[in-house]
């Protein structure tokens, strides 16, 4: 009798055990997060539900994303409603209790961070525009650091068996980046101050950090696609101005980009701008975006 | 009868609508996670299609009114009210109004209140968000274009990589009762039963098949009753004398439908395609439902369905353009007269009706919150009353405020 007892009770722990030791599901609402996510947590299993090609405020709450999102135990996403035409859907329908705002499951990186573009007042009019600031944060190193930290916070609440892999992951990545960050500020030094037209405020933070200037957005406003008068009103502002290129990203039309090169002989660009196949950590897409700005720099 | 419960039902929906009205204006209110929208659907069209809801000239099409937020840690709610004209007048009816579980363990879910059913493909979205100006015949003649009721939804995601969702409802029945005193009989008018499974195919395509049973308590109808309504005939509407609910006329729209069955069987195909799932700029969305009901009447055995199928293709260009077409049918029996044979009993006769639904929308989008659509649908209808009729016509939907995002 003992001795099933104490069988039953090494099952139970044996069981116990195998259950902790599983693999977490993270569901990334953008690829960059997935790719972050892969650096503290390189043992779980994490689902990206866009990729480079697709634009994060268009998608989907397609049945894939409602059964990933069902599966998950912790979800990261952007947040200041870069996800809300879809996200709140994939809550409603996934009947996944863990992700529901507010729980340790849900994780909105923006929370972590200080956005920039914050708006007191904010109506249709202006297009795409959210009161909780620019989402596309991914690009600022120091927001990518304060994003990692509170990261590491909620997968050591979920998985707490784990919280000294997680921590030690992040102090690992975070030395590297800090290296990297200084490298990357010390060859973009050149750029300070250059001009470029670009398509919405996807790089806003990329500029903000490297001390470069948007002085013109293909958008008339945001989420508007570029209008044949407001490409022109493009023209005469790169007449006047030194503009080094126009550039968009994977998931954007270049068609407007292309119009205006060839009407002012500026280079138009499509950059690295999140985790793909070609780029699949963010320290690969930080430097695929140097490594192309200092050529533009250079030509 | 019909109309007095209906108006009680107005004036409770009118002064609920002020009450949060003058809260929604107190800026606690505004500073939480409500949220507050509105629809405004505006058309012009020169006739009308059988079983449709939309009138003849300019007119409010399906406008809306909605409220949504999470109510506590357990539990979200909302409610929809649709304001719409008919005859001239405004017409109030509260679509939803509903609490939804969000912290059942073990992905079940619970939904309570009213709400639209979620059986079929089309069923379960608003209709403001269709890209075309009615439902398909099918869900017209078969589901008073599209079901909400009172009651209750157990539903349950399984943890997979493919999307499993399986789902029970019960209702009270009324919205598809085909006979008003049977909907009283029961406090359980309508029950389903329905599995949906989905996923991707690569990077730009996904799919979802969903199949359904609908088993109305009130879908038959009693031939004797109904045979002798021949006077309420009308230019555009065909089936008037079909309409069970339709005691005053042809502008009470009881929203009712005219067909039924005690057992109805639905099954629907979707197939989403965008280039690399990037639907910002172009996409493709196709899909089809086939609606089969059968145990159509009451004491008489008529071994026969009412069938009705579509299959609908939209085609975004660009952001600002998409063109779409439908092509639907539907088949439904009518009792026509008793007829007693030389030995001397009775016998029902019945007769087929056969409606073609061929419909072309072409839709302008300013912005994702705009558009402005020409549409235009050639309805032919064979049987006892052969007629072929284009109806075209223009129409907008808009909507202001925090929208919520919109089902698969």
């Amino acid at each position: 009798m003992l001795t099933l007892i104490k069988k039953i009770t090494l099952g139970a722990t044996l069981l116990a055990a195998s259950a902790t030791s599983q693999a977490l599901n993270i569901f990334a609402c953008e690829p960059e997060w997935k790719a972050l996510a892969a650096e503290i947590a390189p043992d779980a299993n994490i689902y990206a539900a866009t990729t480079s090609h697709q634009d994060p405020h268009h998608v989907q709450a397609r049945p894939s994303l409602i059964a990933q999102f069902r599966r998950a135990d912790l979800a990261i996403c952007s947040g200041a409603e870069l996800e809300v035409g879809w996200l709140p859907m994939l809550q409603m329908k996934a009947n996944n209790r863990e992700l529901r705002t507010g729980q340790p499951g849900m994780f909105f990186a923006a929370e972590a961070v200080e956005t920039l573009d914050q708006l007191e007042r904010v109506d249709r009019s202006m297009g795409d525009v959210h009161a909780a600031g620019n989402p596309h944060f991914h690009l600022s190193p120091s927001r990518v650091e304060l994003v990692a930290e509170e990261l590491t916070k909620r997968l050591s609440l979920i998985d707490s068996a784990n919280q000294a892999t997680y921590e030690q992951n992040l102090n690992n990545f975070l030395t590297r980046w800090t290296a990297a960050t200084s490298e990357w500020e010390a060859r973009a030094e050149i750029l300070k101050g250059s001009n470029y037209i670009a398509y919405h405020s996807s790089f806003r933070y990329l500029f903000d950090w490297l001390s470069m200037q948007q002085i013109g957005d293909l958008e008339p406003q945001p989420g508007l696609p570029p209008t044949p008068a407001h490409l022109a009103s493009l023209i005469e502002l790169s007449r006047n101005e030194q503009v080094a290129a126009i550039v968009y990203t994977g998931y954007q039309d270049g068609r407007g980009a292309q119009w205006l090169s060839e009407r002012t002989n500026v280079e138009q660009v499509q950059l690295a701008y999140t985790a793909s196949d070609a780029h699949p950590s963010l320290f690969d897409v930080y430097e695929a975006l140097i490594d192309e700005l200092e050529r533009i720099h250079n030509d | 009868m019909k109309t007095k419960t209906s108006n009680i039902s107005k004036t409770a929906s009118i002064s609920s609508v002020l009450a949060l009205a003058s809260v929604a204006s107190t800026p606690v209110l505004a500073q939480s996670d409500v949220n507050l929208s509105a629809v405004i659907d505006g058309y012009f069209q020169e006739d009308e299609l059988s079983e449709g809801l939309r009138e003849d000239g300019f007119n409010l099409g399906h406008s809306e009114i909605a409220l949504s937020a999470p109510i506590d840690d357990s539990f979200y709610g909302k409610m929809t009210l649709v304001v719409a004209s008919h005859d001239g007048e405004i017409e109030l009816e509260m679509e939803e109004a509903f609490i939804q579980t969000t912290a059942l363990p073990g992905g079940f879910g619970i939904r309570a209140g009213r709400m639209l059913s979620d059986i079929g493909y089309l069923n379960n979205q608003h209709l403001h968000t269709d890209a075309f100006s009615e439902r398909p015949i099918a869900y017209r003649a078969m589901l008073g274009s599209h079901y909400a009721d009172d009651g209750i939804r157990l539903n349950w995601v399984a943890p997979t990589e493919t999307y499993i969702a399986l789902g029970a409802e019960v209702f009270a029945g009324d919205a598809l009762a085909l006979e008003e005193a049977e909907a009283t009989d029961s406090s359980i008018g309508v029950t389903t039963l329905y599995a949906k499974l989905g996923g991707d195919i690569g990077n730009s395509s996904s799919w979802q098949l969903g199949a359904a049973y609908l088993r109305n308590e009130s879908g038959q109808l009693h031939p004797e009753e109904h045979h002798d309504d021949h006077d309420m005939h009308d230019d555009h509407d065909m089936h008037d004398d079909h309409d069970m609910h339709d005691d005053h006329g042809e502008h009470d729209h009881g929203h009712g439908p005219a067909y039924g069955g005690k057992n109805m069987a639905i099954f629907d195909a979707t197939y989403k395609w965008a280039p690399n799932g990037n639907y910002k700029y172009q996409s493709l969305s196709l899909s089809a439902e086939l609606l089969i009901a059968d145990d159509l009447y009451e004491e008489v055995d008529l071994n026969e369905q009412n069938i009705g199928w579509y299959v609908a293709g939209v085609y975004q260009i660009n952001p600002n353009w998409s063109v779409a077409s439908r092509y639907g049918k539907f088949k439904g029996w009518n009792f026509h007269e008793f007829h007693t044979e030389a030995d001397g009993t009775t016998v029902a006769e019945f007769e087929a009706e056969e409606t073609t639904n061929t419909s072309l929308s072409i839709g302008w989008h300013p912005s994702h919150f705009s558009v402005i659509r020409l549409f235009a649908t050639k309805e032919e209808i064979s049987g006892e009353s052969s007629t072929s009729n284009t109806i075209v016509g223009i129409g907008f939907n808009t909507a202001i405020g925090a929208h919520g995002a919109h089902a698969y």
